[in-house]
């Protein structure tokens, strides 16, 4: 019996990507596999991650009422060394969104009024179908794997709502009692920490990777696991909770290769 | 005497009556008794018979989708009879009218969601006709918004989300754009 284990980046392109070849790819992946397994923790990083993007851009439609206003809102928050993709991306938006726009009636203008401008119709076409998209997304998430595994206790799986016509994701933060429910039972093996901690010093000097060695090393260290660490952990907490007969899937095998090899488990793109 | 009305039950004069029985009882009568009693839920056109007068857009919609209805309804018969050009000149009439019902939003974003995904359905496929499923589920949304105009955003979604399961491409073209931007690190 073949058995997945799916991380955010799958997750992501089966829920937000479903028209572009990863978003293809990755459903194809997934029937392959005859048990495939989401952890809750994947859904608490793709509604903090992806899907915060989502809404953000939906909301910056919602505030601005300008799809002009929010293509330059987009270039001023993306990175620098970055803003190339985002530029290419932005690109292929307007020349959509120009497609789509032409002269509106002079006999609708009258009838319908600010409904019916050009720049209006536009807006509100991107606005409504990204807001459907995230509604949908939230709706299929339990849906495209065989089973949602390894709950989170101190997490709250809310679905998004509306307020003043914005959309929030909230909670998106943990509410721990103590500390995160995944911190006694990450201590209880030490050893596994040990192996994570090694391979992850070993790896490319980035921030992500310093956060993730030094939540490791704090648990070792016996303390409890604040949400700071269980965000921090991020690929290490799905490695060390994918059972050892499933293949982690992911599109990132970079960085969940080497991890899985010190654990005696393997990662694999779809 | 009407029914319904609560009365009091005369009894012949001289006849001893307990103080409790002068009390007013009102009779119940089941509602289902009453002349004006329908056992169907009330339609939207006997709901709002002048729906211009609750609000312009609505009029404009209801008349709007009432054809939108029929073109679909008649894109399916011409299918049954295999008259193919037919039946996409109705799909084509029904497309037509997706624009104009677009500027009737202010009626609700579950309105307005499903018209732009049928809208970006219709683009997307690029002028190929559509399936019989598909113009069956099309003629179900209309059907569904005319019925319910204010209809609430989570089952808007999940409608669009079974015209997508046959087949529909109900988002803009674009949005693959948007999925390149989730890749772009520190976006996240």
């Amino acid at each position: 019996m073949s058995k997945a284990y799916v991380d955010t980046t799958i997750l992501t392109n089966v829920l937000l990507k479903r028209r572009s070849p990863a978003g293809v790819e990755a459903e194809a992946a997934l029937k392959r596999y005859s048990v495939t397994q989401l952890p809750e923790y994947a859904v608490k990083e793709f509604k903090k991650g992806p899907l915060s993007v989502f809404v953000w851009l939906h909301n910056k439609l919602v505030s601005t009422r300008s799809l002009a206003d929010t293509v330059a809102a987009i270039q001023k928050v993306s990175p620098t060394p970055q803003r190339y993709r985002v530029s290419t991306a932005l690109e292929a938006l307007s020349e959509a969104m120009r497609a789509t726009g032409g002269q509106t009636p002079r006999e609708h203008l009258e009838k319908y009024g600010e409904a019916a401008k050009t720049d209006a119709v536009n807006c509100d076409a991107y606005r409504l179908a990204l807001k459907a998209l995230i509604y949908r997304a939230w709706a299929r998430h339990r849906r495209v794997t065989s089973a949602v595994v390894h709950p989170l206790s101190c997490y709250t799986m809310a679905k998004p709502f509306e307020e003043q016509n914005l959309l929030r994701l909230d909670p998106k933060k943990c509410r721990p009692q103590h500390e995160c429910c995944l911190g006694g039972l990450m201590r209880a093996d030490p050893q596994a920490m040990s192996a994570l901690k090694a391979t992850v010093d070993q790896q490319a000097s980035k921030p992500e990777n310093s956060r993730r060695s030094k939540a490791l090393e704090g648990l070792l260290a016996n303390k409890p696991m604040t949400e700071k660490m269980c965000d921090d952990l991020g690929d290490a907490i799905l490695v060390f909770f994918a059972p050892s007969d499933a293949v982690i899937l992911t599109t990132n095998t970079r960085d969940f290769e080497p991890l899985a090899g010190a654990l005696g488990k393997s990662a694999e793109r779809p | 005497m009407s029914a319904g009305v609560g009365f009091l039950e005369r009894k012949p004069m001289g006849t001893s009556v307990a103080a409790s029985e002068l009390i007013t009882k009102p009779r119940v009568v089941p509602i289902n008794g009453s002349p004006q009693f329908e056992p169907e839920p009330i339609g939207i056109d006997s709901l709002y018979p002048e729906p211009s007068v609750v609000r312009p857009s609505l009029g404009h919609a209801l008349r709007a989708l009432a054809a939108a209805k029929e073109a679909a309804r008649e894109s399916l018969e011409a299918l049954k009879r295999g008259e193919l050009i037919s039946s996409d000149e109705s799909m084509q009439h029904l497309q037509a009218l997706l624009p104009e019902l677009f500027y009737c939003r202010d009626l609700g974003d579950g309105f307005g969601a499903i018209i732009n995904a049928l809208k970006f359905s219709f683009e997307n496929a690029h002028g190929v006709p559509f399936s019989e499923g598909q113009i069956r589920l099309v003629g179900q949304a209309v059907e569904r918004i005319r019925q319910e105009p204010f209809l609430p955003f989570d089952q808007a979604a999940e409608l669009i989300g079974r015209l997508e399961d046959v087949g529909l491409k109900v988002d803009p073209a674009a949005f693959a754009a948007l999925g390149e931007l989730l890749d772009v690190e520190g976006l996240r």
